[in-house]
């Protein structure tokens, strides 16, 4: 008799009101440790407001969500960060007033139990410097260590912000949109990334991208109007009539060659 | 101007300043005594408004609470500066906690405007204190002593202020670049991502907050010391309002921008107030001009810092 391994992340009933609107109704979810998980839906299918109560920004009205064992439902963000959750978001967030190195090295100055140093120069601070250093050559950053994070192109700032998460060593990695606003090439090669990042990290990924989507998800959960319509493998999905009518007019078959 | 031309120049200007006891002027002494002063004072909120991206608006309440633990324990016979300077930054602190503790659940302008209402409590608290000599203020016997040195002597308290002055200087240029002044710069920069890097940003505000009231607990305990008096403007919201100024005009989140500001603010103040009562009027399209030039104040200007 062997237990079921936990699960990293649970979330059970996650529910969502707003006035009268129900924008997250009823939501479970389950991923095991080292799975890719993504959510799709179309325009309007609550994955921001899903995306919002994960990270805590929101807090829900009914329901639970469970990270590593540990009910989290109504910590705040910065405690479900310490508690190995890393966040990219789907609008660029960075910090354009520091170096491209800078933005990495804070976020790895985020893992330390505190930050009460008031004296030693924190850009001399190599050891944080080496981790900022290792995550920008894993996204291929390291060249433009130097250069103010404003200057970087929009697919870099991608890039960016998968160093800013890898750097803290996660242990789920929730990626919102990270393709959003990308060029085809561009979308191709940040791919490549994701496909090198699904070896080694649990990910839940919110995506537009049904290409995106079916080249690196192990499972996928559909929403629509608020509430999960399908989840299983990508084939039980792309095979479902439900999902074929909620992606009505958009070419959901896309990704299916 | 080149970067190490403007540091040259700002070099000269502080060594000119520390000259100035030669003269033997005591009215000159005092003037820069003050300016040191005020310097600590800006300094300290720029901190704050720099470096955290908080507009506090309410910083004169822990001036006021530095000068008026310097009357308390004048009144109690205490004068030791020994005891009583670290009293008026425990004061301060303390203030700062209770007052940040509450204005910090707030952002933008409402702690803006809670910042500015507690500070104008507490002045109205100084204002009707009978035992405080309400409107009037208190008048201090003497300057706090500090060993030997007898700083009645209008030349010894300006080095012990200068050198007061420099102490916080460097310490804070060293705070805002170690692993906690990155935290308030992020802070600043954006607080959002920060609470999703691990930081529980409120904390960081809070310490920041407490440490630049402190701060301010010195200036008042020094700026009671000069001008041998507590007075309650030193909690009303024109003070604040002024050392928001000096830092504007200094150049925000630069280290040597806020002694800058309080210096030119100062200086100006004295010259333009002798030629005319209205004086305001013609500081502040002067002020206009700087900032119009450069939103990073004065210092940008000199330094030819490039506005991104």
């Amino acid at each position: 008799m062997s237990a079921r391994p936990l699960p990293l992340l649970e979330v059970q009933g996650l529910t969502k009101r707003f006035g009268g609107v129900t924008a997250n109704d009823a939501i479970d979810l389950e991923l095991a440790a080292g799975e890719t998980h993504a959510v799709i839906g179309p325009n309007g299918a609550g994955k921001t407001t899903l995306v919002a109560q994960l990270s805590g920004e929101i807090l829900p009205s009914a329901g639970r969500i469970v990270l590593g064992g540990l009910d989290v439902t109504r910590m705040p963000p910065y405690r479900r960060a310490a508690r190995g959750l890393a966040r990219v978001f789907q609008v660029t967030s960075i910090f354009k007033d520091f170096s491209t190195l800078e933005n990495v090295a804070i976020a790895a100055q985020g893992r330390l139990s505190h930050s009460y140093a008031f004296w030693k120069p924190a850009e001399a601070d190599e050891g944080l410097n080496t981790l900022a250093r290792e995550a920008l050559r894993q996204v291929g950053l390291e060249s433009r260590w130097s250069d103010p994070a404003g200057e970087l192109s929009h697919g870099e700032h991608r890039q960016l912000e998968i160093a800013m998460a890898l750097v803290r060593r996660p242990r789920l990695l929730l990626l919102d949109e990270p393709t959003a606003g990308m060029g085809p090439e561009e979308s191709r090669d940040f791919q490549q990334l994701l496909l090198g990042l699904k070896k080694s990290y649990t990910i839940l990924l919110i995506e537009h991208d049904m290409q995106v989507v079916f080249a690196i998800a192990d499972r996928i959960t559909v929403l629509a109007g608020g509430q999960v319509i399908a989840s299983g493998s990508p084939r039980e999905v792309q095979g479902n009539t439900q999902v074929r009518e909620a992606y009505l007019g958009e070419d959901f078959a896309m990704g299916a060659g | 101007m080149p970067k190490r031309g403007a540091q040259w120049l700002l070099a000269l200007c502080l060594l000119a300043l520390l000259a100035v006891p030669l003269t033997g002027e005591v009215f000159y002494i005092r003037l820069v005594t003050r300016i040191f002063v005020f310097a600590i004072l800006a300094t300290s909120l720029n901190l704050l408004v720099g470096y955290t991206g908080l507009v506090s608006f309410g910083h004169a309440a822990f001036v006021g609470l530095g000068a008026y633990s310097v009357a308390a324990l004048g009144l109690h016979g205490v004068g030791s500066a020994w005891v009583v300077w670290p009293a008026a930054i425990l004061a301060a602190a303390l203030g700062a906690l209770l007052i940040g503790a509450l204005a910090l659940r707030t952002s933008g302008v409402y702690f803006i405007m809670i910042t500015l209402a507690f500070a104008q409590m507490l002045y109205y608290v100084a204002v009707g204190s009978a035992r405080f000599g309400g409107d009037d203020g208190v008048r201090l016997a003497a300057r706090n002593s500090l060993g030997v040195l007898n700083l009645d002597k209008p030349v010894l308290f300006f080095y012990v202020v200068a050198a007061i002055f420099l102490a916080v200087l460097f310490a804070c240029s060293r705070v805002v670049r170690s692993r906690f002044g990155r935290v308030l710069r992020g802070i600043k920069d954006n607080e959002r991502r920060m609470q999703s890097l691990g930081f529980d940003t409120y904390r960081y505000k809070l310490v920041a907050f407490v440490l630049a009231g402190a701060l301010a607990g010195l200036g008042g305990a020094l700026d009671a010391n000069l001008n041998a008096f507590a007075s309650p403007r030193l909690f009303h919201w024109e003070l604040s309002g002024d050392l928001l100024i000096m830092i504007i005009l200094g150049g925000l989140g630069s280290i040597a921008g806020a002694p800058i500001g309080a210096a030119a603010f100062i200086v100006l103040e004295e010259i333009l107030s002798s030629l005319t009562k209205h004086w305001m009027a013609i500081f502040g399209p002067l002020m206009l001009l700087v900032i119009l030039l450069h939103k990073g104040g004065i210092h940008a200007l000199l330094a030819g810092k490039h506005e991104r």
